[in-house]
């Protein structure tokens, strides 16, 4: 017999053997791969584990590097929104020492304006202001912050303005005690202090609170303007010269506000 | 103890490719490769009876009706075989079409026992053959090519 020949007889013995045992074991097909499994299946097992934590490892990569642009995405989003946020924060800010001094001081805000300079010479303690007459400023508006009085404008350009400051040596202000009565004349005496003169029967000691009195009328009754330091007699005891610190860090301002002038 | 690797191989990137390969989309059998690239450097007395019983594990692991893979691998090495007889040795326009005639009779046969068994055939595309040859097709020519030379009849 040819090889061709025993080849096709092997063939189509193989071949009857195979659609004899589908026919004969379709009723227990899955149950005979089922006895069988734990004989035929931990390779393949193993080896659809290994796929699947290659592909799980594959996902990983592939979702970090969406989280990374994400992430970025993200970081650019939050880096805006606290921009903005620090923008609001200080829009509130600016707002509510506003509406402090409105309450607290004066009821005729005219502006917030923002500090953009500062006169440093030494002689005179002067701030300059981003307002000016576009914005409705005028020589003779007191400046005062949360804090306390800051000074009046001076001169007014198109969009500046100058300050002379409390601590100014050619500033003037009427003072009076918080808690006791009598009034007094507070002059700037740079760098840092004011020295107001009272006469001897006003009640005052280092610690007291000036506020602003109106006697020369250039400020609104009320305003914190520092407290006092040291209280000295003078001219033969005619006098009280009371040294004061203004409550008004001026090197620290940022931001003031005008008032109307009176 | 080579073709016992090689079984081994088999089975464990098989469960491999079904754990990676996309879903929808029909794999290489390397099981039709292993059977081919067993039968090609061995006569047909051991390359037939072992692609029969190669079949049958495909239908243990398939846990599917027994004998639908053995006779479809039965069928796609007895094709292997007349066409290589009729080939030039080592050439691999020869081991292409060698393998495109038994990659047919394989589903030759299987559509065989659906017959058979008067079974519904499943709802098979003419797309999903083709690409299951092709991805099929670099796997046998790799096999064939380490099984060796052919062994002549």
């Amino acid at each position: 017999m040819s090889e061709v020949a025993l080849r096709r007889l092997l063939f189509l013995i193989l071949l009857a053997l195979g659609l004899g045992l589908a026919a004969l074991t379709r009723p227990l097909a899955p149950r005979v791969s089922l006895v069988l499994s734990p004989l035929t299946a931990p390779l393949p097992a193993l080896g659809h584990r290994l796929g699947q934590n290659l592909r799980a490892g594959l996902a990983i990569l592939t979702n970090r590097q969406d989280l990374y642009g994400e992430n970025q995405a993200l970081r650019a989003k939050v880096a805006s929104l606290e921009a903005e946020n620090r923008r609001l924060r200080l829009e509130v800010d600016r707002l509510s020492r506003a509406l402090e001094v409105r309450r607290a001081q004066a009821p005729g805000v005219v502006a917030v304006a923002r500090v953009v300079g500062e006169d440093l010479s030494g002689l005179y303690r002067r701030l300059v202001l981003d307002m000016g007459q576009r914005d409705g400023l005028r020589p003779g508006m007191p400046v005062t912050a949360p804090e306390g009085l800051v000074g009046l404008i001076v001169e007014v350009g198109e969009r500046q303005a100058l300050v002379r400051t409390l601590l100014d040596p050619e500033s003037q202000v009427g003072v009076r005690p918080e808690r006791s009565l009598g009034r007094g004349v507070a002059r700037g005496a740079p760098p840092g202090h004011l020295v107001a003169e009272f006469p001897p029967t006003v009640k005052v000691a280092p610690g007291d609170l000036l506020l602003t009195g109106a006697p020369l009328g250039l400020f609104p009754d009320g305003i914190p303007v520092g407290r006092v330091e040291r209280v000295e007699r003078v001219q033969g005891g005619l006098k009280q010269r009371v040294w004061v610190r203004p409550l008004v860090e001026l090197s620290l301002l940022e931001e003031v506000i005008v008032l109307k002038p009176l | 103890m080579k073709a016992l690797a090689a079984l081994f191989l088999t089975l464990l990137f098989s469960g491999l490719l079904g754990a990676l390969w996309p879903s929808g989309l029909m794999g290489p059998d390397l099981f039709l490769v292993l059977a081919l690239g067993y039968a090609h450097a061995r006569p047909y007395y051991l390359g037939l009876p072992a692609a029969f019983l190669l079949g049958l594990l495909q239908d243990l692991l398939g846990f599917g009706l027994l004998g639908v893979h053995a006779i479809g691998l039965l069928g796609a090495t007895y094709a292997f075989y007349a066409a290589s007889r009729r080939l030039v040795a080592g050439e691999s326009l020869g081991a292409l079409f060698a393998f495109l005639w038994a990659f047919f009779a394989k589903w030759l046969g299987y559509f065989l026992v659906a017959y058979w068994l008067r079974l519904d055939l499943p709802p098979l595309a003419p797309l999903d053959l083709i690409l299951e040859g092709l991805f099929t097709l670099p796997f046998a020519l790799w096999a064939l090519r380490l099984a060796g030379p052919r062994t002549q009849p």
